[in-house]
C-alpha cells in the first residue's frame, strides 16, 4: 500500500519536473490543455490589475493643496437591518471621522417592528452624535420591511449631502475614511466612488482568514489596477459613494436584488453616453465588515451572491451589454471580467478538470493539478506581495496571512467550482427570488 | 345701570367719554383716594378702567387694601398684567356678564348675619371672608418681574401685613384655617436675596473661575497611553500616538475615548466634573445649588374651620393665640433643634434647654369662662410669655397645642428659672375662684455630654411622650 503511494508520487514527481526540462511532447500537451485558460485569458488580467497598482502608486505620491482642502457635505446611508448593537460602531465610526466638513448619518431601519433592539441602539446613539458640531444623527424607521433598494431611495431623498455614501449597518469605518472616499469627487468627472472593504473577523476562522486573502487580492489590489484604467467592474452595496446629483439624475436604485451590481451596470451605461464621467475606486477609503465565519454559512453567502450576479447579467441586462450602449472598453471588460470570469470560466475549469482526470493517466492528472496548483501559487504570491509593498496600510497585521497562503489556491478552486453550482441553481429555479434582500412580495413586482 | 337683582355697579375712568357702557361713571384723575372711596360709597361694586395700565394697578391695589372697599366686587374690561388680573374678580369685556359675575358674590356678602366691621380689624378674618364671599383658591400668581417669581398679591393687600404671605399663609395652614390645594411649582431662589431662578454656571471646582476647557482623552491600545487628544492629531490630519508612534486608524479598534476631562485656565487644574453652582443676579452671591432655599408654590383653599368662622364671625380656636408668639414652623424649629444639637456636640461649652408645655384644659375653661373671657385670659398669658422671651429663643407649636421652646446658653438652673416665670404667668391669670390654664411641661437641657444616639427627632419624641405622662422632668 504504502510502496504504491510512494511509486505513485514518484511518477508524479518525475512528470512535473519533466514540464520543465523534459522532452517538449511532454509540454506540448501540456500546453495545448492549460495555457488557454491561463495565458490567454486569466493571466492577461492580472498583468493588467499590476501595471495599474504601479500607476496607482505613482500617481499617490502627490496631492494638491487644494485637493486636501476639498470639504464636500457628505451623507452616510447606513443600512439597518438586524444588525443589532453592532450598528452603535458604525455610527461611532462614521462621528469620529477626522473631517472638517459636515457629515450627516442617516440610519434607515428597515423592518424596525421586528428589529426594535437596532432601532433602539440607533436610537441610543443621539445624544452622542448630536454632540459633536459638525455630525447629525437621523435615526428613520420603516416599520414595514421593504428591502434594501426601498431603504437606499428613501435614504436619497432625506440626505442633503453633496456626496452620498451607501453603506451597510454592520459596517464599521477607518477615521480617514469619509475624508479619503471624497477626494476622486475633487475631480467634476468622478460621479461615483467604490469603497475598500476589509475582513474584520479576520481572526475568527481559518475561513475568515481565507476570505480576508481573497478580499485583499480582488478588491484592494485588483480594483486599485482597475480603477486606473476606468473599468470598475462593481461597486459594493455595502460601501458605495455617490455625487448625490448624479444619483438623482439615473434615478436612484432599481427594485430587485444585487441592486448594486445593477447601478453599476446602469451607471456604465450612462458613461457609455458621456464618457467623460468616471467611476473610481479609493483604497484609502476603508470600511471592515465581518464574513462568514463557517463553511456552510461561507458557502450560503456565495451561492447568493453569485445567483444574483447570473440573473443580473443574463437576464436583467441581456440585450444592454452593447459598445453601443457602454462604449467598447467597457463592453470588453464586462465580457471578460464579469461574464466570463464569473460566469463562463467556473464551469470551463470544472468540465476542464473532470475532462483531465478522465483523459490522462492519473500521475499524469497529478503533476498536472500539481502545476497548476503552484502556478497558481506563484500568482498569488507575486500579488499578494505586491499588495503588502505597494498598497498595504497595515503591513504588520496582513503579512501574518502569508503563513496561509498555500492553502488559498485551493479556497480559490473551491470558489469557482462553487460559482459553477450557484449559476446552474440560478438558471433552475430563479434563485433570486429567495434573496433575503428584500421580501418577496417586493420582488414579485419587479419586471424581471 | 342697576342689574336684575338691584346692585348698582360703577365705572372708575379718567376718560371723559366712556360710551360703551350703561354703568354710571366715576371720573378720578387726580389719585384722591379719600374721595374716590367717598364716590363709591352709593355702589355695590365697580370696574376699573384707565387708559394707562399702571393707574388701574394702583386703583386696584388700594381698593383691595382699603378696610371699606375691599369686599367689592371688582372687574377689568382688558387683561393687564397678572399681579392686576389677580386682583380683580373677573375680566369681562361684557356689562352683563359683569353684572351677572358681581350679583353673585353681592349675594353672598348680604348673607352675613352679624356685623363684619366688628372682625374685618383682623388680617385672617378678612382673607377668610373674601375668598369666602368669592368661593375661589388662594392662588399663587405667576410673574417673570418679581424677584420671587410666584405672589400671592391678594392675601398681601388684604393682610397689609409687613411679613412674607408665604409664611402667613404657612401659619394659617398650621392653625388650620387654610389647606393646601394643587401644587403648582417648585422655585429654587438665592438664599441672600431670596431672588428665584438664578443662573446656574458650571465653573472650576478648586478656583471656581468659569474658564474652563473640556479635554477629551484618547486611549492608545497599542501602547496604553492615556493623553490629551491634541497630542494625537498631526498636521497631516492622521491621528498617531505621541508615545508608540502607532498610527491610529480606527476607533474601538486601535484607539478610544475613554474619559472627558476639564482643566482650568485659571488653576491649570485639571478635574472630571465641572462644580455647578447658582449665581444671583441681584445680590451676585455664588451658592452651591443644593443651599439654595426651595419654596413650593401651591393654592390654598378655606377649611370647615374658616368657612364656620366666616359664617359666625367667631374663631372657635382659642389656643390660635398662641400663635400670636413669633412661633416658628415645627419643621423651622426642629431643624433648629438639630442645630443646636450639632453645635452642643461639636464645642465644648456649648448647652442649651428645651421646654414643652401642653394646656390641657382649654376645653374646660372656654365652657366655664365663656369665649370672651376665655380670650382674654389666653390673650394676657401669651402676652407676658412673649415679654420674657429673649430675641435668641426659639417658640413654635407642635401637635395638640403644645408650646415649645428653645432657649440657647441656658442652663438647668436658668431653665427652671424662665419656667418658673411661666408659672407665674398662669398663677397671676388665675381667676378669682381659682379657675385657669393647667398645664404640663417637659424640659431638658442638652450639653456635649449627650448621648452620640439622640436626634432631634429622638428628642422631640422623648418630650412628646414625657407631656403625655404628665410627668415634669427629663433630663
Amino acid at each position: 500500500m504504502i510502496t504504491d503511494l510512494q511509486r505513485f508520487l514518484g511518477e508524479v514527481l518525475l512528470i512535473f519536473s519533466g514540464f520543465f526540462d523534459a522532452p517538449l511532447s511532454h509540454f506540448d500537451e501540456f500546453l495545448l490543455k492549460f495555457i488557454p485558460f491561463a495565458l490567454f485569458l486569466e493571466f492577461p488580467l492580472y498583468a493588467l490589475i499590476v501595471v495599474g497598482v504601479f500607476l496607482y502608486y505613482i500617481r499617490s505620491q502627490k496631492s494638491t493643496r487644494e485637493e486636501r482642502e476639498y470639504l464636500p457635505s457628505v451623507s452616510c446611508i447606513a443600512l439597518c437591518y438586524a444588525e443589532g448593537d453592532a450598528v452603535k460602531l458604525t455610527i461611532r465610526s462614521l462621528t469620529e471621522q477626522l473631517y472638517d466638513g459636515p457629515i450627516e448619518i442617516l440610519a434607515i431601519m428597515d423592518g424596525a417592528i421586528q428589529n426594535s433592539s437596532t432601532y433602539l441602539a440607533a436610537k441610543s446613539m443621539e445624544g452622542y452624535v448630536n454632540a459633536y458640531s459638525n455630525r447629525t444623527l437621523r435615526v428613520i424607521p420603516k416599520w414595514q420591511r421593504g428591502g434594501r433598494v426601498s431603504s437606499m431611495n428613501l435614504g436619497l431623498k432625506l440626505a442633503r449631502g453633496e456626496i452620498v455614501m451607501a453603506l451597510d449597518g454592520d459596517t464599521s469605518f477607518d477615521n480617514d475614511m469619509v475624508y479619503q472616499a471624497t477626494r476622486p469627487f475633487h475631480d467634476e468627472k468622478v460621479v461615483s466612488v467604490a469603497g475598500n472593504l476589509r475582513v474584520r473577523n479576520v481572526k475568527e476562522s481559518i475561513w475568515t482568514r481565507l476570505q480576508a486573502i481573497e478580499y485583499l487580492i480582488s478588491i484592494y489590489l485588483g480594483k486599485t489596477g482597475l480603477s486606473e484604467f476606468n473599468v470598475i467592474n462593481n461597486i459594493s452595496g455595502a460601501f458605495g459613494v455617490h455625487r448625490r446629483k448624479f444619483l438623482e439624475h439615473i434615478g436612484g436604485w432599481d427594485a430587485g436584488t444585487a441592486e448594486d451590481l445593477d447601478l453599476t451596470i446602469r451607471m456604465k451605461r450612462y458613461i457609455g453616453k458621456y464618457p467623460g464621467m468616471k467611476v473610481v475606486f479609493a483604497p484609502r477609503a476603508i470600511g471592515h465588515t465581518d464574513v462568514p465565519v463557517t463553511l456552510r454559512q461561507f458557502l450560503d453567502q456565495r451561492l447568493r451572491w453569485d445567483g444574483d450576479l447570473l440573473y443580473l447579467y443574463l437576464k436583467k441586462h441581456r440585450g444592454r451589454i452593447l459598445p453601443s450602449l457602454l462604449g467598447w472598453r467597457n463592453t470588453i471588460m464586462i465580457v471578460w471580467n464579469g461574464l466570463f470570469f464569473q460566469i463562463i470560466m467556473p464551469f470551463l475549469i470544472v468540465f476542464y478538470t473532470a475532462f483531465i482526470a478522465v483523459v490522462l493517466p492519473p500521475p499524469f492528472f497529478a503533476a498536472l493539478l500539481f502545476f497548476v496548483y503552484a502556478a497558481y501559487l506563484a500568482v498569488s504570491l507575486v500579488l499578494f506581495s505586491l499588495f503588502l509593498i505597494l498598497l498595504s496600510e497595515r503591513r504588520k497585521e496582513d503579512v501574518k496571512l502569508l503563513l496561509i497562503l498555500p492553502i488559498f489556491p485551493f479556497f480559490s478552486f473551491m470558489i469557482r467550482v462553487w460559482s459553477a453550482v450557484a449559476s446552474l441553481k440560478e438558471i433552475v429555479q430563479e434563485a433570486h427570488l429567495d434573496s433575503s434582500m428584500a421580501p418577496w412580495w417586493v420582488l414579485r413586482k419587479t419586471k424581471f | 345701570m342697576k342689574s336684575a337683582a338691584g346692585s348698582k355697579l360703577a365705572v372708575i375712568t379718567d376718560s371723559k367719554k366712556q360710551t360703551h357702557t350703561a354703568f354710571a361713571l366715576i371720573h378720578f384723575s387726580d389719585l384722591d383716594f379719600g374721595r374716590l372711596e367717598k364716590e363709591l360709597l352709593p355702589f355695590d361694586g365697580c370696574v376699573v378702567d384707565f387708559k394707562d395700565g399702571a393707574t388701574s394697578v394702583e386703583v386696584l391695589s388700594h381698593l383691595r387694601k382699603s378696610r371699606d372697599t375691599f369686599l367689592m366686587p371688582l372687574y377689568l374690561y382688558d387683561s393687564l398684567e397678572p399681579f392686576a388680573d389677580a386682583l380683580a374678580d373677573g375680566i369681562f369685556a361684557d356689562d352683563d356678564k359683569i353684572a351677572d359675575h358681581a350679583e353673585k358674590i353681592l349675594t353672598r356678602i348680604g348673607m352675613f348675619s352679624y356685623d363684619l366691621h366688628s372682625v374685618l380689624a383682623n388680617p385672617l378674618f378678612r382673607v377668610i371672608v373674601y375668598y369666602y364671599t368669592r368661593e375661589t383658591q388662594i392662588i399663587p400668581v405667576k410673574d417673570w418681574r418679581s424677584p420671587s417669581l410666584y405672589n400671592y398679591p391678594l392675601v398681601e393687600l388684604l393682610t397689609t401685613i409687613s411679613e412674607n404671605a408665604d409664611t402667613w399663609l404657612e401659619t394659617q395652614v398650621q392653625r388650620l384655617f387654610l389647606e393646601k390645594g394643587r401644587l403648582l411649582d417648585r422655585v429654587r431662589c438665592c438664599p441672600h436675596c431670596g431672588l428665584a431662578d438664578p443662573n446656574y454656571i458650571d465653573v472650576c471646582p478648586h478656583c471656581r473661575s468659569i474658564h474652563i476647557q473640556k479635554e477629551s482623552f484618547f486611549h492608545c491600545f497599542t501602547c496604553g497611553t492615556v493623553q490629551p487628544e491634541k497630542n494625537f492629531h498631526t498636521s497631516t490630519g492622521t491621528l498617531v500616538c505621541p508615545q508608540c508612534q502607532a498610527r491610529l486608524r480606527h476607533i474601538g479598534t486601535d484607539y478610544d475615548r475613554p474619559l472627558e476631562n476639564y482643566t482650568c485656565a485659571d488653576c491649570q487644574s485639571s478635574f472630571s466634573e465641572p462644580l455647578i453652582i447658582a449665581s444671583c443676579p441681584r445680590c451676585e452671591a455664588k451658592t452651591e445649588p443644593e443651599d439654595l432655599t426651595v419654596k413650593s408654590y401651591c393654592k390654598y383653599l378655606l377649611t370647615e374651620k374658616a368657612i364656620l368662622a366666616a359664617q359666625t364671625g367667631y374663631f372657635y380656636e382659642p389656643a390660635s393665640l398662641i400663635d400670636d408668639l413669633q412661633n416658628v414652623s415645627f419643621e423651622h424649629f426642629s431643624f433648629q433643634l438639630g442645630w443646636f444639637l450639632a453645635m452642643a456636640r461639636r464645642y465644648q461649652g456649648e448647652y442649651f434647654s428645651i421646654i414643652a408645655v401642653r394646656l390641657n384644659n382649654l376645653e374646660d375653661l372656654e365652657s366655664s369662662l365663656g369665649s370672651a373671657g376665655m380670650f382674654e385670659l389666653m390673650e394676657e398669658f401669651v402676652r407676658r410669655v412673649r415679654a420674657s422671651l429673649r430675641m435668641t429663643d426659639f417658640s413654635s407649636r407642635g401637635k395638640n397645642h403644645d408650646l415649645w421652646f428653645i432657649l440657647p446658653k441656658t442652663d438647668a438652673r436658668q431653665r427652671e428659672t424662665v419656667f418658673r416665670r411661666i408659672t407665674d404667668f398662669i398663677e397671676e391669670t388665675r381667676q378669682k375662684d381659682g379657675i385657669g390654664l393647667e398645664m404640663r411641661r417637659a424640659s431638658l437641657t442638652v450639653s456635649s455630654q449627650i448621648d452620640e444616639h439622640h436626634t432631634q427627632e429622638t428628642l422631640v419624641s422623648a418630650l412628646t411622650d414625657q407631656l403625655a405622662e404628665g410627668s415634669y422632668e427629663v433630663t
